[in-house]
């Protein structure tokens, strides 16, 4: 059992290192420490494409923060080319510095998401809803039954669809899970 | 109990300004923004006051659970509502659908402000915690969710004083006020990241210029990123609504009529 305190200062202190930090090569360094902690952590829980997963959700973020800044940021000195003045939003300079900048940004986006991810891995459920201070009592209780409640809801939506599709109905419209909300009004623990 | 009353409205009115005013502080507050440290760490800060604005309205909304049943309730409405959000995958809809606003607009509409306001935030916990997704954005889509279920109560005093209530006019109100909220939702949650991700005069954040071109700047990035995504979850809300409200108000009445009743002391002659 880890102690969640312990990992509520590691997410703060890491989330302040990286949102204090510019410099590609520390964020870098830095993601790879989160990486190399997140890969030890998934294999405990075996989740054997845990780094894969955040690598492409980092890459997509880098790619996608990269695409935004140098289309509408027209800022900078080293110059790719030009857009027409015309086009809306996106026209203007095409700049290397924006384009570093928004990598950057994809990095520190990137950094964040992993970080509450091994947060994520680290702490389960109950230790989490277990940092609700007391004074919260209601609150703490109807979190608890809404986690203790979920996984039937879950079932009642699994017998439901194959309820229907036993009947010949695809499930395919919106209205067809109303049997579920329906389900859960005549519950019977 | 008047008094209280007007105390909890003041009280809900100060935190939802303090809420909104941190989100808001780009355009109205030109010290806002310093380049460089501050800049990066504007979305903690406003993550920070809206978690502590969070706590301040839970603790005072939670008076409103003080009955057990009440609470079992909204535990068991919460799950169904967290058990929606894994139903994206299943349901074909627009890219941004999401069925989650739909609960969390009835049950604003169906109970009260608090109710609703404690039904947004706590479905978006207890979703990021079942789903892994405890991040830097979940207190933003706490309050978010939370303003959206307590602004629904206003609605049933419209719809009353209109004398719409069983009427089609009720589901087709419904229907437009979760189109606004659609795109509010992703308008308002953009607010928290948008100094940090955009950076052109054109687009972003400046300190030197004023709140209309501040606004106008916004409103650029809003288009130009995420448009496209509330309109389809606009339209989602507005497609749920019409084929699924009635029925689910009808489920609601009877959900209030089974857990609100009251004993009563009968005194034998």
């Amino acid at each position: 059992m880890r102690n969640s305190k312990a990992w509520i200062i590691w997410l703060v202190t890491t989330t302040g290192i990286i949102l204090s930090n510019r410099n590609p090569f520390y964020l870098s360094f830095l993601l790879m420490g989160l990486l190399t902690l997140g890969s030890k952590l998934a294999r405990e829980k075996h989740q054997k494409s845990w780094v894969l997963n955040n690598i492409r959700f980092l890459v997509t973020m880098i790619f996608l923060s990269a695409l935004i800044n140098v289309l509408f940021t027209h800022r900078g000195d080293s110059l790719f080319f030009n857009l027409p003045e015309s086009w809306l939003l996106i026209g203007g300079r095409i700049t290397f510095e924006s384009l570093i900048y928004g990598v950057i940004n994809g990095l520190v986006i990137g950094s964040l998401y992993i970080a509450f991810n091994i947060f994520n891995l680290a702490l389960n459920v109950k230790q989490i809803t277990a940092l609700i201070p007391k004074i919260f009592h209601p609150i703490a209780i109807t979190i608890s039954i809404a986690l203790t409640f979920f996984p039937s809801v879950q079932q009642r939506a699994r017998d439901i669809k194959e309820a229907q599709l036993i009947r010949g109905n695809q499930m395919k419209r919106i209205v067809d899970w109303l049997p579920l909300l329906r389900s859960a009004a005549h519950h019977k623990p | 109990m008047r008094i209280q009353k007007t105390r909890s409205f003041l009280i809900d009115l100060l935190v939802f300004l303090l809420g909104f005013l941190s989100l808001l502080a780009p355009f109205l507050f030109q010290g806002a923004r310093y380049p460089g440290f501050s800049q990066s760490a504007f979305p903690i800060m406003v993550s920070l006051i809206i978690f502590l604005c969070l706590t301040i309205i839970i603790f005072e909304a939670q008076s409103s659970l003080s009955d057990s049943k009440m609470i079992a309730l909204l535990g068991v409405l919460i799950a169904i509502n967290a058990g929606l959000r894994f139903l994206e995958n299943a349901i074909p809809g627009p890219a941004g659908f999401s069925p989650i606003f739909f609960l969390i607009i009835l049950v604003g509409y169906c109970f009260n402000g608090r109710v609703g306001f404690l039904m947004g935030a706590m479905t978006m916990l207890v979703s990021a915690l079942i789903t892994g997704g405890v991040g830097p954005w979940l207190p933003g889509q706490m309050i978010t969710a939370g303003w959206l279920g307590q602004s629904s109560a206003v609605l049933r005093r419209l719809v009353t004083a209109l004398g719409w209530k069983d009427k089609p006019l009720e589901v087709l109100f419904l229907a437009g006020f979760s189109a606004v909220w659609g795109i509010l939702y992703g308008f308002i949650m953009n607010l928290w990241f948008w100094p940090f991700l955009a950076s052109s005069p054109g687009m972003g954040w400046s300190q030197s210029t004023s709140l209309a071109e501040n606004f106008q700047g916004y409103l650029a990035y809003y288009i130009g990123t995420s448009v496209v995504w509330d309109v389809t979850r606009a339209i989602g809300n507005v497609i749920i609504f019409t084929v699924m409200a009635r029925p689910v108000i009808k489920i609601l009445s009877r959900f209030i009529q089974r857990f609100t009743f009251t004993r009563q002391e009968v005194i034998q002659r």
